[in-house]
C-alpha cells in the first residue's frame, strides 16, 4: 500500500461526495432540478459535466491498452467520437429547446406513442445497465492498485457514495460533481502526458515500434513489424468501418449526450460545451496515444498476469514519479465513478419518468414525483452494487452489446424524427424493433462465429433500421400536423 | 523511421476538432437554430 496513492484517492473521494451532497441540498428544489438539473446549468458545469461522459474506465484503460497492442491505429476510436459528435450537434440544435426530462419522452412528443417511449426507455436501461457493471468493475481494481485492499471493498465504499449521490441530488448532483472529476481526469492525463514527453524521445519511441515485433501480452501471437505505426495495423480496413458506423451511431445518438444537451441552461450553453469541451479532449486523446506508444516501446510485452489494458497503470506506477502515479489512479476513479453514476442517474431517471409515472396513470405533485424519483434511484443503486459484487459471467457479455442494440433501437426514429417532418409513428415503430432485434441476432450469430471477425454486428443493424425507417413511413400517412408543429415550426 | 505517425497527429487534431468547429460556426449563425429553440424555451 502505498500512503501517498490512498492519500489521494481517500481526498478524491471526500471531495467528490462534499460537492455532490451540496449541490443535492441547495440546488435540488424540483422534480426537474433532479431528473435534468432543471434544464439551467451554466457552461462551466456543462462543460465539466460533458467531458465527464467521455471520460470513462474503458478510454482510460481499455482505450489506452488497444493504442498499446495496435499502435497508432488503436487511436482511431476517439476519431469515431468526434465523428459522432458532429452528429450530436444538429440533434442539439433541432432538440434542446423542447425541455425534454428523458431522452425517450422525444419518442412521445414527436410520434405520439407511449409505447414508442416505453420500448426507448427499456432499450436504454438494457443499453447502459450492463455497461455500467464493467465501471465498478474499473472502479474496484484502480482501488485494489491504489490501495491493496480488496476490489469488493472500493466498488462498496465507492457505491455507497454514489447512492448516497444520486439519490440526494440527481443529475443535478452527478453533474456539478463531474467538474471534480473532469479536473482530476484532465489533470491526470496532461501530467501523466507531459512527463513522459519530457522523458523519452518521441522519435526513439517510434523508431522502436517500427521494428517492434513481440506479443504484446505474454501467450497472444507477435506483433507484425511495423504494424505498430502503421494508420490501419493489424486492424483492416473492413473492420475499421464497421467500427465506424457502430460508434458513429452509438454515440451519435447515446441519451447519455442528449440529457446533456438538454441539460444546459440555453441553447447558446449548449453549443458553447462543444466549443471549449473539444479542444481539451483532442490534447486528452493526443496525449493518451502518446503514453501509450511510450508505454509499448518501453514495455514490449506485458508482464505474466497483466493484460494489455493494465499498460498504463502498470507503466506509469513502474517508470512516473509516485505524485503522477497517484494522480493517475484518482484519475481513473474519477473516471469510473463519472461513467457510473451519470448512467445511474439517467436509468433510474428513465425508469421512473418513462414506465413507471405513466403506467401508474396518477397525476402527482412535484413533491411527491421527486420523492419517487429519488426512491427509484436509491433502489437501482443499491441494487447495482449488489450486482457488481457478482456479476454472472452472461452480464458481462450482454454489456459488450448493449451499446449498438441502443444505437439500433435509437439512431432512425431520433435523425429522422428531427430532420424530416413526413416521418411517422409507424416508421418509427418499425425501425426501433426491427433494429433492435436485429441487433440481438447478429450478435449472437457473431458469438456462434457466424459471422466474420471484423464486423462490429450493431452496424448493418443500425443501417437495416435506418432504411426501414424510411420504406414503413412512407407505406403509412403523414403524422398529424399537432405532432411535427413542435419540431418544425413554420419559419 | 516514423511510420503513419504524422498523419494521425494530422488526423486528431483535424478530426477531434471537428465538433468545436461545428459548434462554432452554429453560434455564429443563429438564425440556423434559433427559431426552433426559443420557441418553446420561451413558452
Amino acid at each position: 500500500m502505498n500512503p501517498l496513492y490512498v492519500s489521494v484517492m481517500v481526498i478524491f473521494l471526500l471531495l467528490y461526495l462534499g460537492i455532490a451532497v451540496w449541490a443535492g441540498r441547495k440546488k435540488v428544489v424540483t422534480s426537474k432540478d433532479f431528473l435534468i438539473a432543471g434544464f439551467k446549468l451554466g457552461p462551466i458545469v456543462l462543460v465539466g459535466t460533458y467531458l465527464a461522459t467521455f471520460y470513462s474506465g474503458a478510454s482510460l484503460i481499455g482505450g489506452t491498452g488497444m493504442v498499446y497492442r495496435l499502435g497508432i491505429a488503436g487511436n482511431w476510436w476517439p476519431l469515431f467520437y468526434a465523428l459522432a459528435t458532429v452528429i450530436n450537434v444538429f440533434i442539439a440544435i433541432r432538440i434542446r429547446g423542447k425541455l425534454l426530462e428523458t431522452p425517450p419522452e422525444f419518442m412521445e412528443r414527436r410520434y405520439g406513442s407511449r409505447l414508442l417511449r416505453i420500448l426507448a426507455s427499456i432499450g436504454l436501461v438494457v443499453g447502459t445497465l450492463f455497461g455500467t457493471l464493467v465501471q465498478y468493475k474499473a472502479m474496484g481494481i484502480a482501488w485494489t492498485l491504489a490501495t491493496g485492499a480488496s476490489p469488493e471493498m472500493g466498488i462498496i465504499i465507492g457505491g455507497i457514495l454514489m447512492t448516497v449521490v444520486v439519490t440526494i441530488g440527481g443529475l443535478m448532483s452527478v453533474a456539478y460533481s463531474d467538474v471534480l472529476k473532469a479536473a482530476v481526469f484532465t489533470v491526470a492525463i496532461i501530467w501523466a502526458g507531459m512527463w513522459c514527453l519530457t522523458t523519452f524521445d518521441l522519435s526513439s519511441v517510434l523508431d522502436k515500434l517500427s521494428t517492434l515485433s513481440t506479443p504484446p501480452q505474454v501467450g497472444a501471437p507477435p506483433t507484425p513489424a511495423g504494424s505498430l505505426v502503421s494508420l490501419i495495423g493489424t486492424l483492416g480496413v473492413y473492420m475499421l468501418i464497421f467500427q465506424a458506423i457502430n460508434w458513429i451511431f452509438g454515440i451519435g445518438i447515446h441519451p447519455q449526450y442528449v440529457q446533456r444537451m438538454s441539460a444546459g441552461k440555453d441553447m447558446k450553453t449548449t453549443l458553447l460545451q462543444y466549443l471549449i469541451s473539444w479542444p481539451i479532449l483532442c490534447a486528452i486523446y493526443i496525449l493518451l496515444m502518446i503514453v501509450a506508444l511510450t508505454a509499448r516501446a518501453v514495455i514490449p510485452t506485458m508482464p505474466e498476469g497483466y493484460t494489455t489494458d493494465w499498460a498504463l497503470p502498470y507503466f506509469l506506477t513502474t517508470y512516473a514519479p509516485p505524485l503522477v502515479g497517484a494522480m493517475f489512479f484518482a484519475g481513473i476513479a474519477a473516471a469510473a465513478i463519472s461513467t457510473v453514476d451519470s448512467q445511474l442517474e439517467l436509468i433510474a431517471a428513465s425508469i421512473f419518468s418513462d414506465i413507471i409515472e405513466p403506467l401508474s396513470g396518477k397525476k402527482l405533485t412535484d413533491k411527491e414525483r421527486l420523492k419517487w424519483s429519488r426512491i427509484t434511484a436509491l433502489v437501482i443503486a443499491l441494487a447495482m452494487i449488489l450486482v457488481a459484487l457478482r456479476p454472472s459471467p452472461l452480464l458481462l457479455l450482454i454489456q459488450a452489446y448493449g451499446w449498438g442494440i441502443l444505437a439500433a433501437i435509437y439512431a432512425a426514429p431520433l435523425i429522422f424524427g428531427l430532420y424530416w417532418k413526413r416521418g411517422n409513428r409507424e416508421g418509427a415503430l418499425a425501425a426501433s424493433i426491427i433494429g433492435g432485434l436485429l441487433a440481438t441476432v447478429f450478435q449472437a450469430m457473431q458469438f456462434m462465429g457466424l459471422l466474420p471477425p471484423y464486423m462490429a454486428p450493431a452496424a448493418p443493424a443500425i443501417l437495416a433500421s435506418l432504411l426501414v425507417y424510411v420504406i414503413v413511413t412512407l407505406m403509412f400517412p403523414a403524422p398529424p400536423e399537432e405532432l411535427t408543429r413542435n419540431f418544425f415550426p413554420e419559419k | 523511421m516514423e511510420g503513419d505517425f504524422l498523419i494521425m497527429l494530422v488526423l486528431s487534431i483535424i478530426i477531434l476538432n471537428l465538433p468545436a468547429i461545428t459548434a462554432a460556426i452554429l453560434l455564429k449563425k443563429p438564425q440556423l437554430w434559433a427559431s426552433g429553440a426559443k420557441r418553446e424555451e420561451g413558452g
